[in-house]
């Protein structure tokens, strides 16, 4: 992203806030959808971050994906409390969608297939697999983003993929 | 162990987002090639699934609501900043902190607008300041020295109006004998006791007005000259009007003086032997 591009969008210039919502709506969108379980609830709370993201850009100041980051996942905390319930994890028995075939390969699956792991996980893990795996994010940007240290973000990775490598693997066999 | 292992893991993926294979990966790593072998196919095997995208509906609609949030918070940047504001919490403060502020930003610009003259941008503020100064001023002895402090005044602006413009601003000159006037029609309106010292100040306030208006002709333009010798001449009659009132009514002190310089009777050593105090000597 261009700092001219947010300099405008600071001063609440339409053409470059609507430049900047064309370029990360799908990764909000996919952030949300590996993180809820309804498409419906990923879009809707993907518009709200815009929103959000309007009121407050003028005070905006330095890495501007993880401050975008930082407002969707406090609006997924408030989702979730909102609705009651905690991020829980999936019971392993709730996996039934999870298709369990010899023939396929270790690391492969279908986005739906990864969103039902995922679901396995712990919220951090969650969220770092998605950040670094799915939107490509440094472990530096991932720690500023879920305000831990980029070691923590080293163990949560190494216990995220060990998670998901043993459920496949008792999927599989 | 786990410890080597996430940074022996996280130096895995590095590499291979760079570019090197995993097979060349896990060779520089052989003790830990058996673990590491599933992390790394399932990372990348999540790099590699297929994304999901947002309905071109979804970003449409998204679209539309920003924009209308952008049109909202650009109207309502003073709601913002008036809301934004760190006011102190209860009502009472907000109001005691809105007021004193109110008085603070009033005080602050009509002090500035102090040194202002006719055409500059606070001096309507000045005359408006005045004007309510005089309005909340109840002692008529202290509307009389308003107007003699606001005469004062219109003198300096017509000092430094010419200093600055090079030209006589006739509207001051004009206000600033007006004021002298309702001055002493003021000075009328007190109670006997109070009337002499009032009038001595106007007297003179009427020398000071002559001498600085004598001064002046030199640096106006002839055609001027001629409205300077006018209100010399005003301020002369002003001061002979004081000096000449003693108890009587300013109608038929007007009269008197007007008897009085048609025989030309009437002069300051007179009037100085009559009642000293109301006639101070002129410098």
């Amino acid at each position: 992203m261009e700092e001219e591009t947010l300099e405008k969008a600071r001063a609440l210039e339409e053409a470059s806030l609507a430049r900047i919502v064309e370029e990360f709506h799908p990764r909000i969108y996919r952030y949300y959808y590996f993180r809820t379980r309804s498409k419906e609830d990923a879009e809707d709370l993907t518009g709200e971050v815009f929103l959000k993201m309007v009121k407050s850009v003028r005070k905006q100041r330095g890495n501007f994906p993880a401050w975008l980051f930082k407002i969707a996942k406090n609006l997924l905390i408030d989702y979730y409390r909102k609705k009651g319930k905690e991020e829980v994890l999936l019971k392993t028995a709730e996996i039934e969608t999870f298709p369990a075939s010899d023939e396929k390969d270790i690391g492969e699956f279908t986005s739906e297939e990864l969103r039902t792991l995922l679901g396995l996980l712990n919220a951090e893990q969650k969220e770092v697999i998605v950040l670094k795996f799915i939107e490509g994010y440094s472990n530096k940007e991932i720690a500023s983003i879920i305000d831990r240290s980029e070691g923590a973000i080293k163990a949560l990775q190494f216990r995220a993929l060990t998670h998901l490598r043993d459920l496949v693997k008792s999927k599989r066999t | 162990m786990e410890k080597n292992l996430e940074e022996i893991l996280d130096r895995c993926l590095k590499k291979m987002k760079e570019g090197i294979s995993k097979e060349d990966c896990l060779q520089e790593y052989p003790d830990c090639a058996i673990h590491l072998e599933g992390l790394l196919d399932i990372a990348r095997g999540i790099q590699e699934v297929s994304l999901p995208f947002p309905s071109p509906q979804g970003l449409a609609t998204t679209l539309v609501k920003a924009g209308r949030a952008v049109a909202y918070q650009k109207g309502v940047s003073f709601r913002r900043i008036w809301a934004e504001f760190p006011f102190p919490s209860p009502v009472w403060v907000r109001a005691f902190t809105l007021t004193l502020l109110f008085i603070l930003i009033s005080w602050g610009t009509a002090s500035f607008s102090r040194g202002s003259i006719p055409g500059d941008f606070l001096y309507p503020i000045k005359i408006i300041s005045e004007k309510v100064r005089f309005f909340l001023t109840r002692n008529p002895e202290g509307k009389v020295e308003l107007r003699i402090t606001f005469s004062e005044e219109r003198m300096s602006e017509l000092i430094k109006s010419l200093e600055e413009k090079n030209s006589l601003d006739q509207d001051i000159l004009f206000s600033m004998l007006e004021e002298a006037e309702s001055t002493l029609e003021q000075i009328n309106s007190l109670p006997q006791a109070q009337q002499p010292g009032h009038r001595s100040k106007l007297i003179h306030l009427q020398n000071y007005f002559q001498d600085n208006l004598k001064r002046l002709k030199v640096s106006v333009n002839p055609d001027e000259k001629e409205e300077l010798d006018q209100a010399i001449k005003r301020c002369e009659e002003m001061r002979r009007m004081c000096q000449m009132m003693g108890g009587s009514s300013m109608k038929r002190m007007h009269q008197r003086m007007y008897e009085d310089a048609e025989e030309d009777t009437i002069n300051d050593a007179t009037v100085r032997k009559n009642a000293p105090w109301r006639c101070p000597p002129r410098e």
